[in-house]
C-alpha cells in the first residue's frame, strides 16, 4: 500500500527525515510512535504532499504522490494535529464540502454524515460553527472528514488527543472495524497503551530514523516477556 | 506636472487614494498611540521592499494631496470665490464623514479581539460598565483627533459669511456629526460579533443608511426629489441602529454567558448556498463546492463583506459623480471599474480564505490546482460582472450614451476586468501561505493596468503585460501544488 524509499526531509538546518524507508502492506495497522521532534508528524504530511522532501521517494498504491496526487489522495483520508478546518463553516458544511470534493454527492452524503455525527456524538453541534468547537469538537470533525469517504488508507496524526474517554473508546472500536474491513491505518500517538492495544505493527522513529518497526508480538519477544512497550520504547529511543 | 497628465490616470489614481484615505486615518491613530509597536513592526517584520513602498505611497499621498488642495482652493478662490470654497469643505466634510465610522469599524477590529474580551468579561464587573468601558477606550483615540477637526472648520469658517449663531450651530452640527460617525463604526464592529435577536435588524438598517448617506454624497441623482427621503428615513434609520446596537451591546455583554454562547449558522445562508448552486448546475460540482464555500465565508465573515461593501460603494458614487463632470464620461467610467476590479479582487484575496491552513486542507483533497484556481478567479470575477451590470445600467439612465457606446465599454470593462483578476488570482495564489507579500504586487499591478490600458495604450506592452499576466497561472498551479505546509 505504501512505499517509502530514503526519504529525506531538512527543516533549514535540522534534518526532520534521515533516510528513512518503510513498506506497509494492505490492511496493516501501524502504530507510529516517537518521542517529540522525532519526525511523526513530518512523515504524515510528507505522505500526504504537504512537505516536499529534499530526497526519496513515495508511492500508494504503487503510484508516486508526486506524479499523481489526486489520485493517492483520493486514496487516503488525513486528520492533522492540530486539527485544521474553517472556522466559518458549521461542522455539518465542513463533512459536507469535504464530501463534495470527494465526489460524494446527494442522500449518499447525507447518511454518511448522519451516521459520523452519530458516531461521534456531533448530531446536537451540526450547525454550530467549528469556530465555537472546544479542541475535542474539532479533532472529532477533522477525523469524521478523514473517514467521510471510506478511505483505503487513514492517516491520522494524534488522534486521540484532547477527545474525551467515551468517544477515545468508539474511535478505537471505529478503526478496529474498519482495519477488519481491510483498511489500511497508520496512527501516531504518544499514548503507548493504546498503540499497544489497536495496533499490528509499530514503527518507532528517532530523529528522523527508523529505530524500530516489527510487529507487537516479535517486539514482546525480544525484549523479554515482561517487557511493556513503554519499556521498548525508553531503550529504543535511548540507544 | 499633475495638470498635463490624462485625466483618466489622475482620476484613477485619486480613486484608489480616496479609498485609502481611512486606512490612512485609523494609522496616524495608530502612530499616535502605538508609536514604539509600529516603529517594531516595520523595522522587524516589513520586508524592504514593503517599507520601500509604504515610503513612496505616503510620500505622493502627501505631495498629491497638498498639491492638489492647494490648486483647487487658490483657483476657487480666485475665481469664484469664497462661498465655493466654503462649499467644498462641506464637500470635503461629507466625504470625511464616511471613512470615519470605516476608521472605527477598522481600529475596534484591532483592539477587540476575541480573547482579549473573554478576559474581560470572566471578571468580577458589571457587564454594562465594562461595556461602557470598552466604547470609550476605542472613542478615546478618534475623540483626540476632534480637535484637528474642529480647526479645520475654524480655518474654513473664515471664508464663509455666517452669523455667529449659525456659525456655532454648525460647529455643534459637525461636533455631532463626528462622533455618531465614530460611534457607529464601533458599535458596527462590536454588535456584528454579538449573537442576539436584534443583530439582523441593526445590520441592515446601518447598511442601509450607509447606502442612503452614499446616495447623498452622489448630490447628483435628482430625477426625482428624494430630500424627504433624506430628511425622514436617514433619521429614522439613526434612531434604530443607536437604539438597536445599544440594546445588543448591553444586553449581551451583560449576560456573560450567552454572550460565549455559540453561534448558530444562519438558515437563510443555506438558502442562499442552495440558489447558488442552481445558478451553477452546468459547472463542474467540485467547483461548485469550492465556491460556495468561499461565498459563505464572505457572507459570514461580516467585517470583510462590509469593507468591500463600503469600497464598492464609494468607488461607483465617485465614479458617478466624477463621470458627469469629466469631458469623456466613458473615460471615467472605464477608469473606475478599473479601480473597482482592483479592489473587489484586492479585498477578496485579503480576507476570504487567506491563510495557509486552507491550502493544507485543499491539498488533502483529491483535487486538481486549476480547479482551485478557477474557484478561486470566479468568486472574484462574478461581482465585478455585476457591478458593471449594475454601473451601466446606471450610466445609461443618466447619460444616455449611445449604443455602441455602451456595448464598447461593457466589452471593454469586461475584458479588463478578466484580465486583472486572471492576474491578480496569480499573484494572490503565489503569494501562499504568506499573502500580505501579495499587497506589493497589487499596487504595482493597478499601476502598471491604469497606465498601460487607459494611458499609454502601447499595444506592444499591453500585450506584453497580457503574456505576463495570462501565463503566469503555469508558475501558480505548479506552486499550489508544491508550496510546503509547514506550520498549520
Amino acid at each position: 500500500m505504501i512505499d517509502i524509499k530514503n526519504l529525506c526531509k531538512d527543516y533549514d538546518t535540522v534534518r526532520a527525515l534521515d533516510d528513512l524507508s518503510l513498506h506497509i502492506d494492505k490492511g496493516e495497522f501501524i502504530g507510529l510512535i516517537g518521542p517529540n521532534g522525532a519526525g511523526k508528524t513530518t512523515l504524515l504530511k510528507a505522505l500526504m504532499g504537504l512537505v516536499r522532501p529534499e530526497s526519496g521517494a513515495i508511492a500508494i498504491n504503487g503510484m508516486n504522490i508526486w506524479e499523481k496526487p489526486v489520485e493517492t489522495r483520493q486514496l487516503t483520508g488525513y486528520s492533522p494535529e492540530p486539527p485544521v478546518l474553517y472556522d466559518y463553516l458549521t461542522g455539518y458544511e465542513y463533512l459536507q464540502f469535504t464530501g463534495r470534493m470527494r465526489g460524494m454527492n446527494g442522500k449518499n452524503l447525507g447518511d454518511r454524515i448522519a451516521d459520523l455525527m452519530q458516531e461521534f456524538a456531533l448530531q446536537d453541534k451540526a450547525a454550530e460553527l467549528i469556530a465555537d468547537y472546544s479542541h475535542g469538537m474539532k479533532k472529532k470533525i477533522a477525523i469524521a472528514a478523514a473517514l467521510l469517504a471510506e478511505p483505503l488508507l487513514l492517516l491520522l496524526d494524534e488522534p486521540t488527543g484532547g477527545l474525551d474517554p467515551e468517544i477515545i473508546f468508539s474511535l478505537k472500536k471505529l478503526l478496529v472495524k474498519l482495519h477488519g474491513q481491510g483498511t489500511t491505518i497508520v496512527f501516531s500517538s504518544h499514548i503507548l497503551e493504546t498503540v499497544e492495544k489497536l495496533c499490528s505493527r509499530v514503527v518507532m522513529i528517532n530523529k528522523g530514523r527508523l529505530v524500530a518497526d516489527d510487529s507487537i508480538t516479535n517486539l514482546y519477544q525480544h525484549y523479554g516477556n515482561g517487557a511493556t512497550l513503554e519499556d521498548i520504547f525508553i531503550a529504543r529511543v535511548k540507544n | 506636472m499633475l495638470k498635463n497628465l490624462n485625466p483618466v490616470i489622475t482620476g484613477s489614481l485619486t480613486v484608489s487614494l480616496v479609498c485609502r484615505l481611512s486606512s490612512m486615518n485609523c494609522l496616524l491613530t495608530f502612530l499616535w498611540r502605538y508609536t514604539r509597536v509600529v516603529k517594531n513592526y516595520v523595522l522587524k517584520r516589513l520586508d524592504l521592499v514593503t517599507r520601500i513602498e509604504i515610503v513612496l505611497f505616503f510620500g505622493f499621498l502627501l505631495f498629491y494631496c497638498l498639491f492638489a488642495w492647494n490648486r483647487e482652493f487658490s483657483w476657487t478662490l480666485k475665481i469664484k470665490g469664497q462661498v465655493e470654497v466654503w462649499q467644498k469643505f462641506v464637500l470635503f466634510c461629507r466625504f470625511f464623514i464616511l471613512f470615519l465610522p470605516v476608521t472605527a469599524f477598522t481600529m475596534a477590529g484591532k483592539r477587540l479581539r476575541t480573547r482579549a474580551n473573554d478576559i474581560l468579561l470572566a471578571l468580577p464587573v458589571p457587564g454594562k460598565i465594562l461595556a461602557s468601558e470598552r466604547l470609550l477606550d476605542l472613542v478615546l483615540p478618534l475623540a483626540l483627533f476632534y480637535p484637528l477637526w474642529l480647526a479645520l472648520y475654524f480655518l474654513f469658517a473664515r471664508y464663509a459669511a455666517l452669523t455667529p449663531g449659525s456659525f456655532v450651530l454648525l460647529a455643534f452640527a459637525l461636533t455631532g456629526w463626528y462622533f455618531f460617525a465614530v460611534f457607529t463604526g464601533l458599535l458596527l464592529f462590536i454588535v456584528l460579533r454579538l449573537p442576539h435577536k436584534l443583530t439582523d435588524l441593526f445590520i441592515v438598517v446601518v447598511m442601509a443608511a450607509v447606502l442612503l448617506f452614499t446616495v447623498i454624497l452622489a448630490g447628483h441623482i435628482q430625477t426625482i426629489n428624494w430630500q424627504w427621503l433624506y430628511a425622514l428615513v436617514l433619521p429614522t434609520l439613526t434612531i434604530i441602529a443607536v437604539y438597536t446596537g445599544l440594546r445588543i451591546l448591553t444586553a449581551t455583554v451583560a449576560k456573560c454567558p450567552e454572550r460565549l454562547a455559540p453561534q448558530q449558522a444562519k438558515a437563510r445562508l443555506l438558502t442562499s448556498k442552495l440558489l447558488l448552486q442552481i445558478f451553477t448546475l452546468p459547472t463542474p460540482r467540485r467547483l461548485v463546492a469550492l465556491v460556495v464555500k468561499d461565498c459563505t465565508f464572505t457572507f459570514r465573515n461580516y467585517k470583510s463583506f462590509i469593507m468591500i461593501f463600503l469600497a464598492l460603494l464609494i468607488i461607483l458614487v465617485i465614479g458617478i459623480a466624477k463621470s458627469s463632470q469629466a469631458h469623456d464620461g466613458i473615460q471615467w467610467f472605464l477608469s473606475i471599474n478599473i479601480a473597482a476590479a482592483w479592489i473587489l479582487a484586492n479585498a477578496a484575496f485579503r480576507f476570504v480564505d487567506q491563510r495557509a491552513e486552507s491550502l493544507a486542507i485543499i491539498r488533502s483533497l483529491p483535487i486538481k490546482p486549476v480547479t482551485y484556481w478557477w474557484a478561486k478567479f470566479w468568486q472574484a470575477f462574478l461581482p465585478v460582472v455585476w457591478l458593471v451590470i449594475a454601473g451601466t445600467i446606471i450610466f445609461i439612465l443618466k447619460f444616455g450614451f449611445t449604443e455602441l457606446a455602451l456595448y464598447e465599454s461593457i466589452t471593454a470593462i469586461l475584458f479588463i476586468a478578466f484580465t486583472l483578476i486572471f492576474m491578480q488570482t496569480n499573484f494572490a495564489l503565489y503569494s501562499y501561505p504568506y499573502p500580505r507579500y501579495a499587497v506589493l504586487w497589487y499596487n504595482l499591478y493597478l499601476i502598471l493596468a491604469v497606465a498601460f490600458f487607459t494611458v499609454l495604450l502601447s499595444p506592444l506592452i499591453t500585450i506584453g503585460f497580457l503574456l505576463f499576466g495570462y501565463g503566469a497561472i503555469f508558475l501558480v498551479l505548479k506552486r499550489i501544488n508544491n508550496v510546503e505546509i509547514i506550520n498549520d
